[in-house]
């Protein structure tokens, strides 16, 4: 290889250069991925529908609220994490997204846990439940998944299997949060099973298939 | 660096994210005369970091050709540098991580000589130089792997600007003709030197 040819090929890349449109900003991204969640849930909740217990167990189960803080905030960070991690130079960005995603998941699932040894680790939730719930997420993941995974594919995939974990650890969280909603049981070890634990398990089913589509979209 | 060093280097930084924004909107000047001013500072970093000046080359043609692919992820309101050290230092990366792999399972584009029998100026047409034994090989490859041995060898490409051509990555290209080389090999029935 010799610097004649890399002349060579500064010429060809300017000969055949085509307009492009620039990625959003960073803000713009997020703002569009928290309407495109609100829409999403909204559009979930309307066919699944919205628990009735909804107040009552905000009010006396703080592990319910937690987890809902919790899943917010990964989602949003999850989303923040997927956005950066898609346009070089952001990877600050990217890594404090994809931190703060695990450690509101983490510190949620701690709460959880320790809402469960409050009662001596009694398990009242219904047979058959928590495969209920995560069906439900998992399914919702799908869909949450796309507009993510969209998002990587639209910037520069430099690093497919961070990319692949933010982006479905945030598709895992609004699905999770969706779940959370609906579903009338408080009980913490159904929570921490049902709804907490998808983020988590949609990352690790699913990275190195997503990883490995954004590597074929980079090539 | 001193203040005035580093205001310095903030206006040229500058200057190119202007010439980028350009780019993306199709100036074919503008771009031509950003990669030219990239192409020493890129061609510093990428030295500095790679142990083999041959392979160095390569890396700075896949770094430019990265600076192609990602130019739409600029955004005029930031900062180039970042944009570009990430897009380069990538560059690098891979090189890295490939170097062993590559080195494993790649024959160097100078043993097309061994197959062929001959020398073959690369500025030859395709039609000529060619023996009629080399060229029925050459006619029974698969046409991606006819293709890549023809625009690095006989029409004298750059790996990178081959693969631009192709419209593929410079390392799934080198794959393509190392795969027509072993190919012609066999067809031919020569050895290695």
């Amino acid at each position: 290889m010799n610097e004649e040819s890399t002349t060579d090929l500064i010429r060809e890349l300017s000969q055949e250069l085509e307009a492009v449109r620039p990625v959003p900003s960073l803000r713009t991204a997020l703002g569009m991925a928290v309407v495109g969640w609100l829409a999403f849930g909204s559009a979930a909740l309307a066919l699944i529908g919205v628990q009735s217990a909804l107040w009552e167990n905000a009010t006396t189960h703080p592990s319910f609220v937690a987890l809902f803080v919790g899943l917010g905030v990964a989602a949003l960070a999850a989303t923040l994490a997927t956005v950066a991690g898609s346009v070089p130079g952001r990877d600050a960005a990217a890594r404090a997204g994809l931190a703060i995603a695990l450690s509101a998941m983490l510190l949620a699932g701690g709460l959880c846990l320790l809402s469960l040894a409050a009662l001596g680790f009694d398990d009242a939730t219904p047979a058959g439940a928590n495969a209920m719930c995560l069906r439900r997420a998992a399914w919702l993941s799908v869909v949450a998944a796309v507009p993510l995974v969209a998002f990587s594919v639209r910037g520069w995939v430099a690093r497919p299997w961070i990319g692949a974990v933010a982006s479905l650890v945030g598709a895992g969280a609004v699905a999770s949060l969706t779940v959370h909603l609906s579903c009338s049981l408080a009980e913490p070890s159904h929570l921490l099973i049902g709804h907490a634990s998808m983020p988590l398990l949609a990352a690790l089913r699913a990275t190195p298939f997503v990883a490995w589509r954004l590597k074929r979209v980079a090539r | 660096m001193k203040a005035d060093e580093r205001g310095e280097r903030a206006a040229v930084e500058a200057r190119w994210g202007q010439s980028m924004a350009a780019a993306q909107a199709g100036d074919e000047k503008a771009y031509g005369d950003l990669l030219a001013e990239l192409l020493p500072v890129v061609r510093r970093w990428v030295r500095s970091r790679l142990f083999d000046p041959n392979a160095a080359e390569d890396v700075v043609q896949n770094a430019l050709l990265n600076i192609h692919r990602a130019r739409h992820t600029y955004r005029a309101e930031r900062p180039f540098g970042p944009w570009l050290r990430a897009v380069v230092r990538n560059a690098v990366t891979d090189s890295l991580r490939e170097g062993g792999r590559r080195r494993e399972r790649e024959v160097a584009v100078e043993s097309f000589d061994d197959i062929a029998g001959e020398a073959i100026p690369a500025s030859d047409p395709l039609a000529a130089g060619l023996s009629p034994e080399l060229s029925r090989a050459l006619e029974m490859l698969p046409e991606k792997q006819r293709r890549a041995v023809e625009l690095i060898h006989l029409e004298g490409l750059s790996v990178a600007a081959a693969a631009l051509r192709v419209g593929v990555t410079p390392g799934a290209l080198k794959v393509r003709a190392h795969r027509g080389y072993q190919a012609l090999r066999q067809r031919l029935g020569r050895r290695p030197s």
